[in-house]
């Protein structure tokens, strides 16, 4: 059988595979207080629960503490043909005021759908105007489905609602943080990770801006004396404009803002530590906090190498350049003493997405870019094969490697701890393990 | 409230959009490719609902990746890239389907991939959220195939039957179409094809010569059913899902009623094993840990299966203090269901989210979307049972169906099984 990936999806033109609508849900979703209104068909909620329901049973083992936390309302206008004739404006005053009557909100929230947007419905209007009826906030967000943005965009535009709207200045209370960002959540491990490392500083967390503080709790969210933005990769363009909004945060509240880096990865922890010192100007709690993750992340390494030294690796990668991170898998290889015999690039960014992760791949290793017939025989001679896309052959040892780069060093102790377990498993298992 | 009207809410909602409904029942024919004129993210929502069962479909299903520009100045090149594979290597059958924003801006589809040199049938329709849910989608699609079928009908079999309205897009749907397709036979039916399971395009002209249509899940099928009656004459029958033995008996019966079996008495000598069997076995198990009984039980799942595997479940396979039904939005059932209550996902809801909620003890036949709104999930104390897609929380790699014979002695098995393990682990944490 030859090795093949079970799902390469081939972006043409769009950079993005998401809707706006879920970005403004996420940002809302535990805003006690508020109520969101999909002005799209039921289907676009359908998908909605799907996803809360599978975000549900990860967070079973990742954060159990979120499935006891319960979501605000979600309603969806139901939107169907005779809308898409007649236009939808009516039945969206029906859905805000039925809202209204039913969960006495303080704010209701409107997330426009691909469909609103096609047929014009003027929601910015039917907002103003229920505001004016009902005497409570109305708020349109700005975009529609997938037409005009994505999932960030949504989430981005619900967060600086919120910031700009809800948020009052406050007296400062020493030693607290406010995290601006979600990368799985208030329980989530980013989060529990970053708690820890703002420990080495003697800073405590005071809340997690913008979907895990109440309406209520967001008044006095700037009574924070620092913030901290959160974030995979600086180079995502997307994580910049939230990182923006940070900063409008800081300076409209006056409270110092970190979010020039973010921690995910060995190297850029070090480097966060060290920057976040002289942040704060407390260098020699950094120095001694480096000292100490160094420490940490050496005696995995080492304990990992006792079974993985010497043991060929091929590297398949086909995730857009922004989130495209080499150096963090390649360096970690290095350390652990393993043989990269081969790349794969998935040609899931088209040619010139490829040339462009080729080229970001040659700044760190020199090891032989593989397809076709190469690609197979370098995939049968490995020992373990690091990939972000599943392969269908069961025969292989395959680590898939996390969309999504955990905090500090775990990404790397989690593909580690996933490696040696793949070396003791009995292959007639089948090889996969998901880091 | 203001007036008498709902809005759906999230925690009443159980289906997957139009699209995905569409999509199954195309993938359920292995030799047709789908493509979804409309952006990634619905493409992707859709794939992944019928990629619960058929892992690679997306080698076979793909996306014409829309975005504003193509919304605004119409989609043909959009999707001549994606179709232009398809000149060269088509298909039996190739379906178009438009998601909500593509059908709003009258695209001429089929024209285009018609004057791109497509050679083989081309079904194109409108199939988004606007349409409605999954069922919606798949009656939608099972229409529109017809349409590109020889309508010449042949002559019919005197014990040939089809099923209809069975398909791998609902939770272990096969495997109670081949229980069924068994039972059939075993009564000395022919049974002749599923549509939208499994079934090639050039099988779909053999529908004509079956004697009678068997209506298997009515919210799917009844539409085909009804468009095979006037194509070919063909009459139909749609008895509730065959859950439990009686409940497979009334099923047969319905049927026989409709067409005599050739050999209904080995169904039924059948039916009295099975149904002795799994009686005395059970009596055995009852001295030992005493009497299935759960003080709660929430069904909820598609239409007509959820009746009647509510039906089953208090008629035959448990004791249960107060048995609820959640019906899809509007969808309440005719038949008896035997529950104490009858709720309806959207004019119900907060009945709904209080039931999940508050439940502390008992037995939940349905689906995540039900499950992951008990706050005593984590317990223990909840069995769970999935009949409905999605899944997130239980796995289910082999072939035993729910429906049938067969289907009723696994279900009792696992229910006991899991009332075995339960009592052992609470006398070992009280010890």
């Amino acid at each position: 059988m030859a090795i093949e990936a079970k799902r390469v999806l081939k972006c043409r033109r769009v950079a993005s595979c998401s809707c706006t609508m879920t970005g403004v849900w996420r940002a809302l979703c535990y805003v006690d207080g508020a109520v969101v209104i999909y002005h799209s068909p039921r289907a676009c909620a359908h998908i909605a629960r799907r996803m809360d329901a599978s975000s549900f049973c990860r967070l079973i083992t990742d954060a159990p503490e979120e499935t006891k936390l319960r979501s605000i309302p979600l309603l969806s206008t139901d939107l169907t043909d005779e809308e898409a004739v007649f236009g939808g404006e009516e039945r969206l005053r029906r859905a805000v005021r039925y809202a209204y009557e039913k969960y006495n909100p303080q704010a209701v929230f409107i997330a426009n759908s691909c469909v609103s947007g096609v047929i014009g419905d003027d929601t910015g209007a039917v907002a103003e105007e229920m505001t004016e009826e009902l005497g409570i906030p109305v708020i349109e967000t700005s975009h529609h489905g997938f037409l005009d943005g994505e999932y960030f965009d949504g989430y981005l535009d619900a967060a600086r609602i919120l910031m700009q709207r809800f948020m009052k200045p406050q007296k400062k209370i020493p030693g607290t943080v406010l995290i601006f960002g979600d990368c799985g959540g208030i329980f989530g491990a980013y989060t529990r990770e970053m708690r820890r490392m703002l420990d080495y500083f003697g800073l405590k967390i005071s809340g997690q801006f913008p979907s895990y503080m109440s309406l209520a709790e967001l008044e006095k969210a700037p009574s924070a004396a620092l913030t901290v933005v959160i974030g995979r990769s600086e180079s995502d363009v997307r994580q910049q404009h939230f990182a923006a909004v940070g900063r409008e945060f800081s300076e409209k509240f006056n409270i110092p803002c970190f979010s020039e880096l973010y921690p995910v990865g060995y190297l850029r922890t070090m480097e966060w530590l060290k920057r976040f010192g002289e942040f704060l100007g407390m260098e020699a709690a950094a120095a001694e906090a480096v000292k100490k993750e160094h420490q940490r992340f050496m005696a995995v390494v080492d304990k990992s190498a006792e079974t993985l030294r010497g043991k060929k690796v091929v590297y398949c990668a086909g995730r857009a350049t922004e989130f495209f991170q080499p150096q963090t898998v390649l360096l970690m290889l290095e350390k652990l003493g393993m043989e990269l015999i081969g790349i794969q690039l998935f040609e899931s960014q088209g040619e010139e997405g490829r040339q462009r992760n080729e080229a970001k791949l040659r700044q760190y290793t020199d090891a032989p870019v593989l397809s076709g017939e190469d690609f197979e025989k370098a995939v049968r001679e490995s020992d373990v094969v690091l990939t972000t896309h599943e392969l269908v052959n069961s025969e292989v040892r395959q680590i898939i490697l996390p969309c999504v780069a955990g905090a500090g060093w775990t990404g790397e102790k989690a593909v580690m701890d996933a490696m040696v377990r793949v070396m003791h498993r009995a292959l007639s298992r089948g090889g996969l393990i998901y880091a | 409230m203001p007036e008498k009207e709902n809005f759906s809410e999230l925690c009443g909602m159980q289906d997957a959009c139009a699209l995905a409904g569409a999509a199954a029942f195309f993938a359920g024919i292995p030799d047709a490719a789908v493509v979804i004129n409309g952006p990634l993210w619905c493409y992707y929502y859709a794939m992944r609902h019928i990629e619960m069962n058929e892992p690679l479909i997306s080698k076979r299903m793909l996306c014409t990746q829309l975005d504003n520009e193509s919304i605004v100045f119409g989609s043909e090149e959009y999707l001549r890239d994606t179709l232009e594979q398809y000149v060269e290597n088509p298909p039996s059958v190739l379906c178009i389907e438009n998601n909500c924003s593509a059908s709003l801006i009258g695209d001429d589809v089929e024209g285009i991939a018609r004057e791109m040199g497509i050679t083989c049938p081309i079904v194109v329709f409108d199939s988004g959220g606007l349409t409605g849910g999954f069922a919606e989608g798949w009656q939608k699609a099972s229409i529109a195939v017809m349409d590109a079928v020889n309508s010449d009908g042949k002559e019919k079999e005197a014990a040939a039957v089809n099923l209809i309205g069975v398909t791998d897009g609902y939770y272990n749907g096969i495997n109670d179409a081949a229980e069924l397709k068994r039972l059939l036979e075993l009564s000395g039916y022919h049974v002749q094809e599923c549509p939208g399971a499994a079934m090639s395009f050039s099988d779909f002209e053999k529908l004509s010569r079956a004697s009678l249509n068997i209506v298997v899940h009515r919210e799917l099928g009844l539409p085909l059913a009804e468009k095979l009656k006037n194509m070919y004459g063909t009459p139909y029958v749609s008895p509730l899902p065959p859950y439990g033995v009686s409940g497979t008996r009334e099923w047969m019966k319905a049927i026989n009623e409709a067409l005599a079996a050739p050999d209904f008495k080995r169904f039924e000598a059948e039916c009295d094993i099975a149904g002795q069997r799994i009686f005395l076995r059970i009596s055995e198990l009852k001295g030992i840990w005493d009497e299935l009984w759960y003080d709660e039980a929430v069904v909820s799942g598609t239409q007509s299966s959820a009746v009647a595997f509510a039906r089953a479940l208090r008629g035959e396979w448990a004791d249960i203090g107060k048995l609820t039904l959640i019906c899809p939005a509007g969808e309440k059932p005719e038949e008896d269901c035997l529950a104490d209550e009858v709720l309806d996902a959207a004019e119900d809801i907060d009945a709904v989210r209080e039931r999940l909620n508050e439940m502390k003890s008992g037995i939940v036949a349905a689906s995540s979307n039900e499950t992951t709104q008990l706050l005593n999930f984590t317990d223990g104390k909840i069995e769970i049972f999935p009949i409905a897609y999605p899944v997130f929380d239980s796995m289910r790699l082999s072939d035993t169906p729910f429906m049938g014979l067969r289907g009723a002695a696994y279900v009792q098995e696992t229910l006991w099984n899991a009332k075995i393990h339960e009592i052992a682990r609470s006398g070992a944490k009280r010890k």
